[in-house]
């Protein structure tokens, strides 16, 4: 890195042959030590300003309220959060928040589709369901928006989005909504498979659609809670456990695409920023005028 | 849970009352946890997913309304130690961001629809099904 910003420096004409200096992380670095009294070109490397909230905020910054700005000033200045997104998770985010939206309403349709046959779920669950689904595509569509934004060069957009309180807890509702929804669906996959294995069949074995003895068809209604008869048809057990399947792993996903877009952003997005400025050293006693 | 009594189910699962005091339980977990991850953790929407502290406030929430909805016995005993532990979050979280600005906020608000939610879900609850005959069994 340091060649590297050598060779910057002597790129350009004015600056060939100056001193450099890297600051990063507190500590100086000295990459070319200047003649005397030349100018000296400085790298710093500096965190990129993300949002503190106040309960995490120091107690001298916490305390530094007078004067009091206005209170519309205040409300939106209370959490900065204008820090900017790479394009990378945008496009991640928008792949992972529509997939997982396309999933989570064909689980909605599957499960009702079933439900003569599960017993169906409550009707909470149902309403968190549908909410979770819609939480999905209302993510997807301002995931279009933000990648739409991106494409076009207007990245402020998104972060005078992320900077209004209003859009942060929308989307934070949004997100509580939608891993609600995700969160149901992984436990109905967690039961499903529970009562699989009590009754020494397997999710594998009912995605390949094997087919199922008498007595276990007997067993596996049961245990899956199935209603109608005693002894379901075999297809309509695989049937039932291809869907929850189908719902784990919208589920899945929908929680994949909260923490990973989160975690591609903490990666990427928190690149920092890199300040550059020439200063001129003069010696200790050295007189007016410059050596 | 292993259902025993599926006529029971049958009746619970499409219990009105019920359901909606499930519902409003729900809304008030969900105001109170949004409110208090507002201001313990900072950044943008994507930088507030990558903290662990989001998830850590996050998933008693998601553990309690997700179980809460197929009204297993756990989270039906756990109804109102949740909401209170709700409503005082969210009261605390209010009662500092008003300290702090001086002023209204979101959190706020926040607080009000916590408040009213839990008070909504215990006052639909009397007379429910669950409330009645019980949790699922």
């Amino acid at each position: 890195m340091a060649r590297a910003l050598v060779g910057v420096v002597d790129s350009v004409p004015e600056t060939r042959g100056i001193g450099a200096v890297l600051i990063e992380g507190g500590r100086l670095h000295r990459l070319r030590a200047p003649d005397a009294g030349e100018a000296t070109v400085v790298f710093e490397l500096r965190d990129r300003p993300r949002g503190i909230p106040f309960l995490q905020a120091p107690p001298a910054a916490a305390s530094r309220r007078a004067p009091a700005p206005p209170a519309a000033a205040r409300s939106a200045a209370q959490v900065q959060r204008n820090a900017a997104s790479s394009p990378a998770t945008e496009w991640v985010n928008l792949g992972l928040n529509c997939g997982g939206a396309v999933l989570a309403w064909i689980g909605v349709a599957g499960m009702s589709s079933l439900a003569p046959v599960t017993g169906g779920v409550s009707g909470a669950g149902a309403v968190l369901m549908y909410g979770g689904a819609i939480g999905a595509t209302g993510q997807c569509m301002v995931s279009v928006a933000r990648t739409t934004n991106v494409a076009r060069g207007r990245t402020d957009i998104n972060q005078r989005w992320d900077a209004r309180p209003t859009y942060y807890w929308t989307m934070l509702a949004a997100d509580g909504v939608g891993l609600l929804g995700a969160g149901g669906a992984l436990l109905e996959l967690k039961s499903a498979n529970a009562a699989l294995r009590g009754a020494g069949w397997s999710l594998g074995q009912a995605r390949r659609g094997e087919t199922i003895s008498r007595p276990m068809r007997r067993q596996l209604t049961t245990a899956l809670e199935l209603q109608g008869a005693t002894r379901v048809a075999g297809s309509v057990i695989n049937r039932v456990v291809r869907q929850k399947l189908l719902d784990g792993a919208a589920g899945a996903l929908g929680m994949f695409a909260s923490g990973y877009g989160g975690v591609l952003n903490e990666a990427w997005g928190q690149s920092r920023d890199l300040v550059v400025w020439i200063t001129e050293e003069r010696r200790a006693g050295a007189g007016a005028g410059r050596r | 849970m292993t259902r025993r009594d599926n006529a029971y189910w049958q009746r619970l699962r499409r219990d009105r009352r019920s359901n909606a005091a499930v519902l409003l339980a729900a809304l008030a977990a969900l105001a109170a946890t949004i409110s208090v991850i507002s201001i313990s953790v900072g950044g943008t929407q994507y930088q507030a997913r990558a903290n662990p502290l989001y998830w850590l406030l996050m998933a008693p929430m998601l553990w309690w309304v997700v179980g809460l909805t197929t009204f297993a016995p756990r989270y039906v005993r756990l109804w109102t130690p949740a909401l209170a532990v709700a409503c005082l979050a969210s009261v605390a979280a209010a009662a500092a961001t008003m300290h702090e600005a001086g002023d209204w906020t979101a959190q706020t608000i926040a607080c009000a629809v916590t408040l009213a939610a839990a008070a909504a879900s215990f006052l639909v609850r009397r007379g429910s099904l669950v409330e009645r005959e019980g949790p699922a069994r």
